[in-house]
């Protein structure tokens, strides 16, 4: 009987200890959730209309929305061009700072984190002021070196709008994964390696057949990570754009090509004068619905590879 | 082989100039005369720090200082101590609904954040919090990847036969949890800790729909505003922007080896 009386007071305990958590997530993180979902289907806005609409948010978003489409498309190349790159060089960087031949090891990887130290914020400003037009470092340098005779507006053009986005968040995540890659390589057991020395493999054959293998879990991690984060970009391209280099505040960069989901949804929701929330919603969903289809996409992909080995 | 060394040095050592160099230039262009900048090509360091220092170190600067700072101390308290007294309930008792309600933890991890956060500032709205601090603070309150990084410490590094034998001698369970547990997750807790720390600190979106009152920014919208407050200042700005760094970076120096377990942990652990 004892034994019982001790258990139920110990029964308490546990609910008491989760219940902040849970109470929290349901007020300030389901309800929102769900609620965005509900808004999704209304023309909600500041101005009073609350009306239920059903599915013209989406369906305007789908089929009549061509920034929305832009957005998307935006996001997912620029995925393409910096996730590939991230993994190639952060992997091959990483095995040649962990090689025995390197001393310094501390001091390359705190140079290649530094970016990834610097404040989100302070990234998109220090790119939109190298690239200024009149007065930025890249068109001083470059006519300096005689490379070009005139200076180049690289902020205005839609092409190298897009390869500034690129290299920014190549440049802010490359320390990222480094450090992911080069936790991963001192977790590999050293005789592994000693092994296949012995056995005469190649570098090459010692990169291609131990080391990436082995770093399949890492990799999985961060290229799922890597597009989830990918398409809700929207800090990076907005402080680009934020008007501090010149003639640069415009939303969504020229033409609309660094524009973001994300940003749209902003645009749409906070932003001058629409602060349509039944928009933002359906842009938010939308955008929600592709993160699952890719990131499903993606693990799916990674595990059958594999399997197949 | 020696070569094959030196060829290496020079590779890693030019990736890592290449890399450097978009945040050397930050620190470099905060020395210059803000005219001057736009001139010449400021690579070397140049003597107009202390001025621009008085330029940039303003009240309304410190104060989006201050906020930051605050806010991200109350953010990361928050936030960890919800974490750390969750973790135990998985980690340490039996009870119903436990798997589901663990599983229903690790499902939220996959969920954006990004979702609800239009009807989050409307929420807000409706309790009279906007404007205020209390929405970014409240946002650290249902940190979903903390709850599961203390429930995997707790589980492997807090030994159950000590909380039993505390039990036998008549201790209460809070206090189980206050003097006995939570000495053990000291580790844990500085690692959770910083990356709530830096999550709060470099917080753009919420503050930039939440608050529209100068005294109120934390620095990420102080920052981006400086361009606004002083237009012809840029040299100023870009040492606001050092400034802004400059936490992360001292952070950085004493916690990297921590840190870098925070995050790589769970991914590398598999």
């Amino acid at each position: 009987m004892a034994k019982l009386a001790g258990l139920n007071r110990k029964n308490k305990w546990p609910y008491l200890f989760i219940t902040p958590y849970f109470l929290f997530y349901a007020v300030f993180s389901l309800f929102p959730i769900v609620f965005t979902l509900y808004l999704s289907f209304t023309d909600w806005d500041l101005f009073g209309n609350r009306n239920f609409i059903g599915l013209d948010n989406y369906k305007q978003l789908f089929f009549n929305d061509k920034f929305f489409w832009k957005s998307m498309f935006n996001v997912i190349l620029f995925i393409a061009c910096y996730l590939p790159a991230l993994v190639l060089i952060g992997m091959l960087l990483a095995s040649l700072i962990e090689s025995k031949l390197i001393k310094r090891k501390t001091f390359f990887r705190l140079s290649f984190f530094s970016a990834y130290m610097t404040t989100p914020v302070a990234i998109g400003i220090i790119f939109a002021l190298l690239f200024d037009w009149q007065g930025g470092f890249v068109n001083n340098l470059f006519i300096e070196l005689g490379w070009i005779s005139e200076k180049i507006n690289w902020l205005g053009d839609s092409t190298s709008a897009r390869w500034i986005v690129i290299m920014m968040v190549f440049w802010k995540n490359l320390g990222y994964f480094l450090m992911f890659y080069s936790a991963g390589m001192a977790s590999i057991d050293n005789s592994v390696y000693e092994a296949a020395q012995i056995d005469g493999a190649s570098p090459k054959d010692v990169f291609l057949r131990i080391t990436i293998p082995l770093l399949k879990p890492i990799n999985l991690f961060l290229i799922v990570t890597t597009i989830i984060g990918g398409l809700q970009m929207v800090e990076e391209p907005m402080l680009l754009y934020s008007g501090w280099a010149s003639g640069t505040s415009m939303v969504g960069g020229p033409d609309g090509s660094v524009f973001t989901p994300i940003w749209y949804m902003f645009d749409a929701s906070f932003n001058g004068s629409s602060f349509k929330y039944g928009k933002g919603a359906a842009i938010a969903y939308s955008t929600f619905l592709f993160i699952a289809l890719f990131s499903l996409v993606g693990m799916k992909w990674l595990n059958r590879d594999g399997d197949s080995k | 082989m020696r070569l094959q060394k030196l060829l290496l040095y020079v590779v890693l050592v030019l990736a890592s100039l290449v890399f450097l160099f978009p945040f050397y230039m930050m620190l470099t262009m905060g020395t210059y005369y803000s005219e001057d900048l736009f001139k010449t090509l400021p690579i070397l360091p140049s003597s107009y720090l202390l001025e621009n220092l008085k330029t940039v170190v303003s009240p309304s600067f410190l104060l989006n200082y201050w906020n930051s700072f605050y806010v991200a101390v109350l953010f990361t308290a928050a936030s960890v101590g919800v974490c750390a007294m969750t973790g135990f309930a998985f980690a340490k008792y039996e009870f119903r609904g436990k798997g589901f309600l663990y599983g229903f933890i690790l499902l939220t991890m996959m969920i954006p954040g990004q979702l609800g956060l239009i009807a989050f500032v409307m929420e807000m709205k409706w309790f009279h919090l906007n404007n205020t601090h209390a929405p970014l603070i409240i946002s650290g309150l249902n940190n979903a990847f903390g709850v599961f990084f203390m429930t995997q410490f707790m589980r492997s590094s807090v030994p159950t036969e000590v909380i039993e034998s505390a039990r036998i001698d008549g201790c209460t369970e809070p206090r189980i949890f206050g003097s006995i547990v939570i000495p053990f997750l000291m580790p844990a807790i500085s690692t959770l800790g910083l990356i709530c720390f830096l999550g709060s600190w470099n917080n753009y979106l919420l503050p930039l729909v939440t608050i529209n009152r100068p005294e109120l920014y934390t620095l990420p919208l102080g920052i981006a505003n400086l361009s606004t407050q002083y237009r012809t200042d840029y040299s100023a700005s870009i040492l606001g922007l050092t400034l802004g760094t400059l936490p992360l970076i001292i952070l950085f120096l004493f916690g990297s080896k921590t840190l870098v377990r925070g995050l790589t942990g769970g991914a590398v652990k598999g």
